[in-house]
């Protein structure tokens, strides 16, 4: 009668990333259990084999140029949606890569945990092509069950259990947030696809609503008064998941939070661009300073992330293409430096079984080849020249100024300046410390492909951004209609690739 | 829609669950009232202590559970919510089979993706009690 | 007389909830818990929600319930060990949703045209069910397949964090 569904190979055709490595997965944990005397670093292989495989689909859509939505515009596949399925996935090798060893400190379940790795990998693919409030929800919390339980994967260890049942609970706070909001919404305009939204009158409810979703979102990406989870869950979760959490669910997260700013709510952009700017300065300013007090690498860099993230959000607050295209290219200088920064983190700690910043003490003679890339990851996130951190600062830098925003500029400055700081205490630890114990550290096959990709990333883009800089404006062409200069950064012509 | 209305379509919409819970608290009353009207009561300090196998009382009758049992409740609960989505679809089958077998195909997608994670369970031994 | 309704389910929902947090016993909370749920499904079917009322009854009274309970038979909770210094916290989020309702109360009508969308002229001829299976099976497919893969990981993740071990066959 009113049942109506229709449906496509073609439309399936959009899906076939997705469909591809839910049948993988499946292949994965069924030879988990069908095999139990199998070593499970093959299984991190097979997983790693249908992430390339992915990635390999996803890079074909890119070049081809295959677009289109599906399910009444609730999934949407454009160049943004893919650009982040390639991050999540990117970052999702590497992550798995440099598990492969950590690992084995786990007594039970060492399988499962590739499984689950890739799961949220999967959640966060959908989370990038969310396009209405009830995908949102669903997919979020999809990508967010995978990490409750790798969280506490370290079942013995009192710490790793403190940031489990941390997360769970201020991630199910949030999960209540974000419903509490999208019935909010809903109520009040009575659509859900954020394209419907765009003649939303600012009532009471919908700004309500919209707040508690910014929210939800801000909780995932660690903005600032939505943080109070990050250090302890960045400390307690085993040193993989801490890598993965740091930076791929804020790459979806951002996916949403660039559809819901720039399409649903693109009429309000002079009233979010205040609260960006609010959440910018206060995520930089309180993450910087925390950081230098921190004792812990694993807190420094959970310190360090918030500010990060401060950073991106000076993009948003931009509120012109130029500034997500800036986001978008700060997201991925930010997913080499900082999972490469990660990598050297489980290296050390696999060699020395500790975390604490004093313990890297003379790195340097120990492991030249580990501290020089400690060094180039952290002036990478601390944006020197000629890193690709640098390139992507001054990307969001000019983004802001070509918009006025010169209050948040100068407080972005000095936050560089305060970030140098502890970035150089680490490599102070490192270069010129005695350290306790001279002799050298043994670093693993797959943990050093991770860091030589990270080292390559964070070189190349440093040197040659010119590629990544088309291929992230051509990413945004969606936004192109938006007021500011489209244009890429001012020395580089704006090149725009004609695939799409 | 009047007050009145209402209330008689909720009554004939309604009435047999109504009747249940009536039932329900009635038998739980019922029963007990009963109980404490016909048994003879004679009172003594000895009938009135407690009784278990001849001594004393000696700790408290909650008692921790052990983790098990709750395994088999998470498990309860997720195998619950996989069936409140086949109700409306077991409601609508009629009408989604005449437009196309897509119907069929995404309930069994949705059963296959379950049928993983139940053999999942069922090799590493979370349905056995040991 | 809907409003009498409502509000004899909601007066119930309020204190209920209030016992869930104030009782001391934590099994007397949850039966309190208990009460709640079924009044809630009682709000639901007077918002013509059946099919929803079904589910809290099934879902929340008959499985998550059990849950609950399990989880304070497990913890063997003794009624000195709760909370009760959280009346600060408390105080600031129930002013805050207070405010809120009140805004939404005071303010509704002002700017907005007339309750929209959702009052779906077929939801009226169709069962609820069958409104709901409609739409949950065509146009919100997506986040229906979604749900699955949601309830495997759940699955997955419930026996890794509550399963002892694994019977030594692991490699």
């Amino acid at each position: 009668m009113t049942f109506s569904l229709t449906m496509s190979p073609s439309d399936l055709l959009l899906l076939l990333p997705e469909i591809l490595l839910t049948c993988w997965l499946c292949v994965v944990l069924i030879v988990d259990f069908s095999f139990p005397r199998l070593p499970k670093e093959q299984l991190a292989y097979l997983s790693i084999a249908g992430l390339v495989g992915t990635l390999g689909c996803l890079a074909w859509f890119d070049i081809s140029g295959i677009s289109g939505t599906l399910f009444a515009n609730m999934f949407v596949v454009d160049r943004m949606a893919l650009f982040f399925k390639m991050f999540v996935v990117g970052a999702t090798i590497l992550v798995i890569l440099a598990s492969m060893e950590f690992v084995h400190r786990f007594k039970f379940f060492r399988g499962e945990y590739y499984f689950l790795v890739v799961m949220s990998a999967l959640g966060m693919m959908f989370m990038a092509s969310a396009n209405d409030l009830l995908s949102v929800f669903v997919t979020l919390e999809f990508s967010t069950f995978g990490f409750y339980v790798l969280v506490s994967y370290l079942r013995e260890d009192v710490a790793s259990n403190e940031a489990g049942l941390k997360f769970f609970i201020l991630g199910v706070f949030a999960a209540g947030l974000l419903a509490y909001g999208i019935s909010l919404v809903y109520g009040e305009t009575g659509k859900l696809v954020f394209s419907d939204m765009k003649s939303a009158q600012a009532t009471p409810g919908l700004i309500i609503g919209f707040l508690l979703i910014f929210g939800a979102l801000g909780f995932k990406i660690g903005a600032v008064p939505f943080h109070s989870w990050i250090p302890d869950t960045y400390h307690g979760s085993p040193t993989p998941v801490t890598a993965f959490l740091s930076i791929a669910p804020k790459g979806a997260a951002f996916a949403i939070l660039l559809r819901m700013f720039f399409v649903a709510l693109a009429t309000f952009k002079p009233t979010w661009v205040l609260l960006l700017v609010a959440a910018s300065i206060l995520s930089m300013t309180y993450g910087n300073i925390v950081a230098i007090a921190q004792k812990n690498i694993k807190r420094l860099l959970a310190y360090s992330g918030i500010a990060q993230v401060g950073n991106v959000l000076i993009g948003l607050a931009a509120g012109t293409k130029m500034g997500n295209d800036a986001i978008l290219f700060y997201l991925l200088t930010y997913l080499f430096a900082n999972l490469g920064a990660f990598a050297i983190v489980i290296a050390v700690s696999q060699a020395i079984g500790s975390e604490e910043i004093d313990d890297y003490s003379g790195l340097g003679r120990r492991s030249p080849f580990l501290a020089f890339s400690m060094l180039i990851f952290l002036l990478s996130l601390a944006g020197v020249p000629p890193l690709a951190g640098f390139i992507g600062k001054l990307y969001i830098f000019v983004a802001a100024i070509k918009e006025g925003l010169y209050t948040l500029i100068t407080v972005g400055l000095i936050n560089i300046v305060i970030s140098m700081y502890y970035y150089l205490i680490v490599v102070k630890k490192m270069y010129i410390t005695e350290p306790h114990d001279p002799s050298p550290l043994a670093v693993s096959g797959p943990m050093k492909a991770v860091v030589y990709i990270g080292l390559a990333g964070t070189l190349i883009i440093g040197v040659y951004p010119q590629p990544v800089i088309d291929w992230v404006v051509a990413a945004t062409m969606m936004f192109s209609d938006l007021a500011g200069p489209a244009a890429a950064l001012p020395t580089v012509p704006p090149v725009v690739s004609s695939g799409g | 829609m009047s007050g009145i209305e209402l209330l008689l379509e909720y009554l004939t919409k309604y009435f047999p669950i109504l009747l249940f819970i009536f039932v329900a608290l009635a038998f739980g009353v019922v029963t007990l009232l009963i109980s404490y009207l016909v048994q003879p009561k004679y009172p003594e300090p000895e009938k009135l202590s407690a009784y278990e196998c001849g001594s004393e009382p000696f700790s408290d009758a909650r008692m921790p559970f052990p983790v098990r049992y709750y395994i088999f409740a998470m498990l309860f609960v997720i195998f619950d919510i996989e069936v409140i989505f086949l109700y409306p679809w077991a409601v609508v089958f009629n009408d989604i089979n005449k437009v196309s077998i897509i119907g069929l195909v995404e309930m069994l997608v949705f059963i296959a993706l379950f049928l993983v994670a139940y053999v999942y369970a069922w090799r590493k031994g979370a349905l056995e009690w040991d | 007389m809907e409003q009498l309704f409502f509000f004899y389910f909601a007066a119930v929902i309020a204190v209920a909830s209030v016992l869930v947090v104030a009782l001391r016993n934590p099994i007397y909370s949850a039966l309190s818990l208990l009460i709640m749920f079924f009044h809630v499904a009682g709000l639901y079917v007077s918002l013509r929600a059946e099919f929803l009322a079904a589910v809290q009854v099934i879902v929340y009274a008959g499985a998550i319930l059990v849950l609950y309970l399990f989880v304070v038979m497990l913890l063997n909770l003794k009624q000195d060990d709760r909370y009760h210094r959280q009346w600060p916290v408390a105080g600031v989020v129930g002013l805050t949703l207070a405010v809120e309702a009140v805004m939404l109360t005071l303010l509704k009508g002002r700017a907005i045209p007339p309750a929209p969308a959702n009052t779906n002229e077929t939801v009226e001829g169709l069962g609820n069910t069958e409104a709901l299976g409609d739409a949950l099976y065509s146009t919100y497919l997506f986040p229906f397949e979604v749900a699955s893969l949601i309830l495997l990981v759940a699955m997955i993740g419930a026996i890794i964090l509550a399963k002892k071990d694994i019977g030594g066959s692991e490699a």
